[in-house]
């Protein structure tokens, strides 16, 4: 009976893998000291996050992996949420007090908590094409105004600099792909669905991160809060529909829903392992 | 999978805007530095989706800042200034550099107005932006559509901050009730 749920969910688990590792790095990346070797760093961090992944999914599924797992789900819940109600309170309700804003967002996290993982996959497959529709959109509607000098390198890093670029990636994308990893093997996909699905987010990462380096620069990017927003915001369709950024929250909703179900549901499978 | 399909789509439109009540909508904006007084004019659009007619006003301030001048505008409004449709931003030509930028830091520490907004330069931004409009509802997107035919200006504002605050803007004047592109 598992066999058949994770080959019938699999092209939803590739959907929520992708969104996943979009997570709340959609949107704040390239982070603050981001510099011209910020890109080459978010590519080292790739290929860190695939060796934690198949590192962890090799571990097997036991009560002290069940407690690391449950400490990495508390982490990636924690990031993407107070992230995305940061985002909410700086930039689209500002006079409203925060208590109203984290309401409905732990409300959302009770309700999925309460449902079973399968609404967390059908939420994932039916928000992912929208998500990879945005994302493309952004791209090529921003593509006449890149300054391709931008991601130019002239120089070689030396490792401090790299470490400093590469740091706040590893703490963005190659811990949550442990909990990836943990919620693949738990859940009963293979390692090739949910690698799969990494790969696909890390290009569409890769995507956001361009859009605002190549439009803004790296250091420009860098001082804004939240650069793929304020990128999306200079699209711009005759005089009036200029806020077309209000897209990218839907992205950005998504991807955090889809990281912190994941946590809840990683939880709920570790609890098993105590719990008879 | 239906239901969950429908509220996906509904969230892709809360993007929208509410205008059930009146609302000034910015569509540009004009700073000078004068006598030791900042002057903001703000030109608003009046949007009410009860009634279709729109109404374009130049409202004006002045302070010993710029959120000074810009408060005395809000205080003159009933209703709430909406600054995220602003297209252009007119500095007046004689404006001296250090104050050019507390006019780009203020507007970038709004972060309703987009940094895609066009700067501009003219003699007297109060007198440009209170001419009737050609060719749309308000001046301010009558110099947008001009800009938009002469690309070759770097003067978004993400173009200007990233110039460090020295790019060359595009001085626009007004004659004979037309907009015209000087120099």
């Amino acid at each position: 009976m598992k066999a058949n749920v994770s080959e019938f969910y699999k092209k939803h688990f590739l959907g929520l893998s992708a969104l996943f590792v979009l997570g709340n790095t959609v949107i704040t990346a390239p982070k603050t000291n981001a510099d011209q070797f910020n890109f080459l760093g978010f590519l080292v961090a790739g290929i860190i996050s695939l060796a934690v992944y198949f590192l962890v999914y090799l571990l097997p599924f036991n009560r002290i992996t069940a407690v690391m797992g449950c400490l990495l789900a508390l982490f990636c819940i924690g990031d993407a949420g107070i992230s995305f109600i940061r985002f909410i309170h700086n930039n689209l309700l500002p006079e409203t007090k925060p208590f109203f804003i984290v309401l409905p967002f732990i409300l959302v996290l009770t309700f999925i908590a309460f449902k079973t993982n399968e609404m967390l996959f059908k939420f994932s497959v039916v928000s992912f094409l929208p998500v990879v529709a945005v994302i493309l959109f952004f791209f090529f509607a921003t593509l006449k105004d890149f300054n391709i000098k931008n991601i130019f390198i002239y120089e070689l890093p030396n490792l401090e600099v790299f470490y400093k670029q590469t740091l706040p990636y590893i703490k963005s994308i190659a811990l949550p792909s442990a909990l990836l990893a943990f919620f693949s093997k738990t859940s009963g996909f293979k390692k090739g669905v949910s690698v799969s699905g990494f790969a696909i987010g890390f290009v569409l990462l890769g995507i956001t991160i361009l859009n605002s380096v190549l439009l803004f620069g790296i250091e420009f990017s860098g001082v804004l809060d939240y650069p793929y927003s304020s990128a999306g915001s200079t699209v711009t369709f005759g005089n009036l529909f200029t806020r077309m950024d209000g897209f990218l929250y839907f992205v950005y909703l998504a991807s955090c829903i889809v990281k912190c179900g994941v946590g809840i549901f990683a939880i709920k499978k570790s609890r098993n392992k105590f719990v008879p | 999978m239906k239901k969950i399909s429908i509220i996906i789509v509904l969230l892709l439109f809360l993007c929208g805007c509410d205008k059930t009540q009146p609302e000034y909508l910015i569509s540009s904006m004009g700073f000078d530095y004068s006598g030791g007084k900042y002057i903001a004019c703000f030109e608003a659009v009046v949007i009410n989706s009860e009634n279709t007619d729109q109404t374009v006003k130049l409202l004006k301030g002045e302070g010993s800042s710029i959120k000074e001048a810009v408060s005395v505008i809000k205080k003159k409004c009933t209703q709430p200034l909406l600054m995220s449709h602003c297209g252009v931003i007119a500095v007046s030509e004689n404006m001296p550099p250090q104050y050019f930028k507390e006019v780009c830091d203020f507007c970038y520490n709004k972060e309703e107005i987009t940094l895609s907004a066009f700067f501009i330069k003219t003699s007297n931004p109060q007198e440009l932006l209170s001419i009737k409009p050609l060719s749309s509802v308000c001046v301010g997107y009558d110099i947008m559509g001009l800009i938009k035919q002469n690309p070759h200006f770097e003067n978004r504002f993400f173009e200007v901050i990233n110039s460090g605050y020295k790019a060359r803007l595009p001085k626009i004047t007004q004659k004979d009730g037309g907009l015209y592109f000087e120099g």
